[in-house]
């Protein structure tokens, strides 16, 4: 299925935590910097930065073709929508956290003052309005990318002809 | 390049038509380099992110799931209220400097080694000397300008008390600060302290540094500030309001055309002393102008797209508030940039550094290369805007208020006891991307005209309320009644041009000898202030040396300070018990009218005034 996700270069990310804050922002009630800081409960981001050695590495949601957190979830909470982004429905979790453990990279993760998971829903609503997930928006750097599998592989292809050809 | 659509850019016509017309060209602006900085950084705009040691950056998580602390131990409120301490003394060393700057100039003058200026204002002078317990009893201008200089310069570099801020900052709000233990000593000292304060493991107590965030405020407005205006006025003289054509319609196909941006009023008056020559008239016709202008037709947001009217020979700056992007605009065009300070020196610019020396000279030699630059205009490139142009009067003095008072500030005091005027505003401060171009200034300043409030300004609002035809004295239209009639009786605007930014000084005197008629104490007086589109550390400073001085003051761009409940409500409310002052944050200008309205109205009642 060849749907845009959120790709990443971690060459090129700072560590800068704008994605967070944006996140934040965007899974906020208000969806206003200065108002969400004071919200309760918290907004809270899905993206992550983690220091692996010394790289930094924005690591979210990678909307898997085969989502062992869907297979796994016992009420139905966690489901696949029909552009196949990996959702997750609230209402039905039930906060047992099962997803996070069969996620190879635990994304999902239990909000213990909600009693519910949270986990990237791709900014759903911007996506179907044609516009970028938050994180992807506020990268100053454009270490995040919103595109699919094919369109990397042609932007690492194009670069690697570019960088043959200056070194020719 | 982004895309910019310049009706939403400006409320100003005259601008909008400049911006398209820099479209057309390719002139990248501002507002394109802003929004490629956007989304930008919320750690910054919270200011919660703490850079001052190689520890850091250190960051607090705002959501309050991460780092609550910085490495070292210290939480929001603290990175926040010394990030501010910081912004406020680089904010008061740009007056500071200013004011060391016009003290080289005097000293040329009194050393005899500065031909081009002299004492062009003794009535200044003796207040000067008479607030340093200087004898002018005989003594010329010079003898007394020698021993004003040196007892200044010994004031600001005193490390045991300033007699100038002890004289300047009224009594009661001294006696607040006194109250909590302060010293008073010279500016330099307080400046380098506050900025001890804020080094690593110095002081961690946000109160503390929001209270010598407040006191390098005063020092700002009432020391540093207050000697820049006043040493203006001993070299260049007390300005009085003159009526002309604002803004960019002033620039004359016909004429050699220099834009400036210059802090230093001798030095710009001398420029137009020399630009107005018979000699460099004489040279300006040689090559088929009429003569040369120099003009200021530009708040800071519209210094690029004044270049697109492909009709300015010269841009000429020391440091007011000159942005990088100028250089490239003036590619695009013939226009050449000049700084002539060593304090400002733009990387692509010529310079041409002017002296109290040297002075006549230097200027010569630039007005020469703008009148030998005229023949690169290309017609081609060449644009008048359609929008015609507004009058406005510009230069105000406590002294020319005076006088169109008949003599006397006491009808002002009167009208303001018996409510005829409501209140007194200072409209202040830069432009910015953050803030539609001139939104916020006129949105404010005209509605507090019509809620009867006197409105004082200075700096990058000047251009923005002259543009909007709201400094000639028909503007008294738009005024409420109380207001409008008082305007009508004495043939004033009912908002007041006072100059640049170190003018906001003189607005102090003024609003001093009212309350000294009043026989109230300053902190109660009904004043408010407002920096509706603030975007300079100088602003902060003054925004933080106003309401110190129990002044409600009104930022129309969110400080850095919203990441720390504590420093917002601080300054909220802790204030007001402390000095009768506030600081207050509002993005909406009619929201903010409503709350300085209010706040005039509050003082009122305080006094007893209906």
């Amino acid at each position: 299925m060849s749907r845009p996700i959120v790709m990443f270069d971690v060459s090129r990310c700072v560590g800068c935590r704008s994605c967070e804050i944006a996140c934040a922002v965007e899974h906020s009630t208000s969806k206003d910097l200065f108002s969400a800081i004071y919200e309760r409960p918290s907004p809270r981001p899905r993206i992550r930065v983690y220091k692996v050695d010394d790289l930094n590495v924005p690591i979210t949601c990678r909307h898997c073709d085969d989502a062992p957190c869907v297979a796994v979830c016992p009420t139905g909470a966690m489901y696949r929508d029909e552009s196949g982004y990996v959702l997750h429905n609230p209402s039905r979790c039930i906060g047992c956290r099962l997803c996070t453990l069969v996620c190879p990279i635990a994304h999902p993760r239990l909000i213990p003052e909600l009693r519910v998971v949270i986990k990237c829903d791709i900014c759903i609503d911007r996506v179907r309005s044609g516009r970028r997930p938050a994180c992807v928006e506020a990268c100053p750097t454009g270490a995040l990318m919103f595109i699919t599998e094919t369109e990397l592989a042609r932007e690492r292809l194009r670069e690697k002809i570019v960088k043959a050809l200056l070194e020719r | 390049m982004s895309n910019i659509d310049p009706s939403k850019a400006t409320i100003d016509r005259v601008t909008r038509e400049l911006l398209e017309k820099a479209l057309q060209d390719g002139v990248e602006t501002i507002w394109h380099r802003f929004s490629s900085q956007e989304p930008q950084c919320g750690f910054g705009l919270l200011g919660i992110c703490c850079r001052h040691c190689l520890i850091g950056p250190c960051r607090i998580d705002p959501f309050g799931e991460g780092a609550s602390r910085g490495s070292c131990g210290v939480d929001s409120d603290t990175i926040v209220a010394r990030g501010l301490l910081r912004h406020v003394c680089a904010g008061a060393s740009s007056y500071t400097d200013l004011t060391m700057e016009l003290l080289d100039y005097a000293y040329a003058v009194v050393e005899g080694k500065c031909k081009d200026l002299t004492i062009a204002d003794r009535a200044r002078l003796e207040e000067l000397a008479k607030l340093l317990d200087i004898d002018t009893q005989g003594k010329d201008d010079i003898k007394l300008a020698a021993e004003v200089v040196e007892e200044v310069s010994r004031d600001m570099g005193s490390v045991t008390r300033s007699r100038i801020f002890e004289r300047n900052v009224p009594s009661e709000i001294r006696e607040v600060f006194t109250g909590l233990g302060l010293k008073f000593r010279g500016v330099l000292r307080e400046i380098v302290e506050s900025l001890h304060k804020t080094h690593e493991g110095v002081s961690t107590d946000p109160e503390d540094l929001l209270i010598h965030s407040l006191k390098i405020g005063l020092y700002a407005l009432w020391v540093s500030a207050y000697l820049a205006y006043a040493l203006q006025d001993v070299l260049s003289g007390t300005p009085s309001p003159r009526k002309g054509p604002m803004g960019p319609r002033a620039i004359s196909e016909d004429y050699v055309n220099i834009v400036v941006r210059i802090a230093k009023r001798p030095l710009l008056k001398k420029l137009v002393e020399i630009a107005k020559s018979k000699e460099m008239e004489q040279e300006a016709i040689n090559v088929n102008a009429l003569g040369v202008n120099v003009l200021v037709p530009a708040n800071f947001m519209m210094s690029e797209v004044v270049l697109s009217t492909g009709m300015v020979e010269l841009f000429v700056v020391d440091y007011l508030c000159t942005m990088q992007g100028i250089v490239d605009a003036c590619k695009r065009y013939h226009t050449k940039l000049v700084t002539t300070s060593h304090i400002g020196k733009v990387r692509g610019a010529e310079h041409v550094e002017v002296t109290p020396e040297n002075m006549s000279e230097a200027l010569k030699k630039i007005v020469k290369m703008a009148i030998e630059n005229f023949k690169n205009r290309k017609e081609e490139k060449m644009f008048t805007p359609r929008t015609p142009p507004e009058q406005a009067m510009i230069g105000w003095s406590v002294e020319a208020l005076r006088s169109y008072l008949k003599g006397s500030l006491e009808p002002l005091a009167n009208a303001l006891r018996d409510g005829t005027i409501r209140g007194i505003a200072i409209v202040f401060g830069c432009t910015t991307p953050k803030v539609v171009h001139n939104y916020g200034h006129v949105e404010v300043t005209r509605g507090l005209i019509k809620n009867n409030i006197l409105v004082l300004g200075t700096g990058c609002w000047n251009v923005a309320a002259g543009l909007a035809g709201l400094l000639k004295p028909e503007a008294r239209q738009l005024a409420g009644e109380g207001l409008s009639k008082f305007c009508a009786e004495y043939n004033i605007p009912p908002c007041l041009s006072f100059g640049g930014c170190a003018d906001n000084a003189r607005i102090m005197r003024l609003l001093v000898e009212l309350s000294e008629i009043l026989k109230i104490p300053f902190n109660k007086m009904p004043i408010v202030a407002s920096a509706p589109e603030p975007m300079a550390e100088e602003i902060i400073a003054l925004m933080f040396g106003m309401a110190a001085s129990g002044v409600v003051v009104h930022s129309g761009v969110r400080l850095p300070i919203l990441g720390s409940k504590f420093v917002k409500e601080w300054l909220e409310e802790k204030l007001d018990k402390l000095t009768g002052g506030k600081l207050f944050i509002e993005v909406e200008p009619s929201r903010a009218v409503k709350v300085l309205s209010e706040a005039v109205e509050e003082k009122r009642r305080r006094l007893g005034w209906s």
